[in-house]
């Protein structure tokens, strides 16, 4: 038999209200495009524009994926914006490259940037080396993005994965070099670490929200968010209230 | 309809994953079994990539390419590192003693250059992102928990400055609490949508 605890009682009542939301936000239709996108991913459109124009390289970090600190399903959003990215990149003058600091991750990227290809009928343009494994923890992993970065004919670099603080050195050297930088990080620290830095940052739970173009995706997660904010502050009032009066031990 | 047909099997995976999560230790047999079936994958996935790194350094020095020293010093290690590492055992002492003498300076080096680039960057904080709330607020906060976690002041020794040092001390933890609310929420979402086979519309 199943002992199940409180927390977990918790947890799937959570699970099934977001689903409930999400599945209510689809169904009640459009959402108004109103509300603010976090402007980091707004960059990622200009990048994309100067690397077409300058016929330069635009450089992708995935972070260490699930091999990171948290190992959570949110540490590869990356991949998505991506797919997204790379799709829009194929005919470049210079290929865009991603780098990952673990086995996995770059396997699956390896994965989306030869469909990117395969979508547009061009295969044969497609490099192994358009995607490489930095190295199989944090710190490999930055030093192996070191020379990349360095090098001249780059439009400008995306971080976007699970990265620590000690990854605010690409950003110094970025900087050193003019080479624009986005970087979106899942942990709270290395947001800290980038926040004073010269590049593009996501602060709190901005990164989980990835959007390159096209926002549909943000804005309904926006507002799924907004939604269940307003529940659980609604929860947490009433709860509080009946410990205040004695109902709740 | 193929990119529907692994949609349908991501998603039934995770959800059927999601609830043998919940149902332990009725499911903690089939948990391992799947956790080790990733832990096999990930481990084969890892090699797939080093492989591949190893080509592409070949290929660079093949052609020439700027900066095919370092691949030849990559090449080098890598084998070395592989070679000693097969015949002596992972376990050795001895090749255990190489490897910690060679990465621990390395990556001393490393963290006190990541220190040195902490500090500077934290003293261009104002320029780069201009006089704004947020910016006082992080300068300010910065210094005030560098000086009480530096110890000088010892300002616990007086009892009630002692609360009020503890009241400050514990406000980043508040901080923190709150923001993680807002990261799991964002997490807990785009890990759902996810399930759901929502992401691919993103594009």
């Amino acid at each position: 038999m199943t002992t199940m605890s409180r927390t977990d009682l918790v947890a799937i009542a959570l699970i099934l209200l977001l689903s409930l939301v999400i599945f209510l936000t689809q169904l009640l239709g459009k959402i108004k495009k109103n509300r603010q996108t976090p402007q980091v991913y707004d960059r990622i459109d200009d990048l994309m524009h100067r690397s077409s124009e300058e016929g330069k390289s635009l450089l992708i970090g995935l972070g260490e994926g699930l091999g990171g600190m948290a190992g959570g399903i949110g540490d590869l959003a990356g991949l998505m914006v991506e797919r997204a990215l790379v799709n829009r990149v194929v005919f470049n003058d210079q290929p865009a490259q991603s780098f990952s600091a673990d086995g996995a991750l770059a396997c699956i990227s390896q994965l989306i940037v030869h469909g990117a290809y395969e979508n547009v009928l061009a295969s044969e343009l497609f490099r192994p080396e358009y995607n490489q494994l930095t190295g199989i923890n944090s710190f490999i992993g930055l030093t192996g993005m070191l020379p990349e970065i360095a090098r001249s004919e780059n439009a400008g670099m995306v971080l976007i994965g699970s990265y620590r603080p000690e990854n605010v050195i690409v950003c110094d050297l970025a900087e050193r070099q003019r080479i624009p930088l986005i970087v979106a990080s899942s942990s709270l620290p290395a947001q800290a670490a980038f926040f004073p830095t010269s590049a593009e940052s996501a602060l709190g739970e901005d990164y989980y929200l990835p959007s390159v173009g096209r926002q549909e995706y943000t804005q309904e997660s926006l507002s799924i968010t907004n939604s269940i904010r307003v529940i659980i502050t609604a929860a947490l009032v009433l709860a509080a209230l009946l410990k205040l009066f004695g109902v709740l031990p | 309809m193929k990119d529907r047909v692994g949609i349908i099997i991501a998603v039934v995976s995770g959800l059927l994953f999601l609830a043998a999560l919940f149902f332990q230790p009725v499911t903690a047999a089939w948990l391992n079994l799947i956790l080790n079936w990733v832990i096999v994958v990930t481990a084969v996935g890892l090699m797939v990539s080093v492989a591949r790194l190893i080509a592409t350094h070949l290929r660079h020095i093949a052609v020439g390419r700027r900066g095919f020293l370092f691949s030849m010093i990559f090449i080098i290690a890598f084998s070395a590192t592989l070679i000693a590492g097969i015949f002596m055992g992972e376990e050795n002492p001895e090749y255990l003693r190489w490897i910690r003498a060679i990465q621990v300076p390395l990556e001393t080096a490393l963290l006190g250059l990541v220190a040195l680039v902490m500090m500077s960057v934290a003293t261009k904080v104002f320029r780069e992102r201009g006089w704004s709330f947020l910016t006082l607020s992080f300068g300010f906060s910065a210094l005030v928990f560098l000086f009480l976690n530096l110890g000088f002041l010892r300002l616990n020794q007086d009892p009630s400055l002692g609360k009020v040092v503890a009241v400050v001390q514990g406000l980043p933890m508040a901080g923190a609490r709150g923001l993680l609310i807002g990261i799991a929420l964002g997490a807990l979402i785009m890990g759902l949508r996810m399930l759901f086979g929502q992401v691919v519309e993103n594009d």
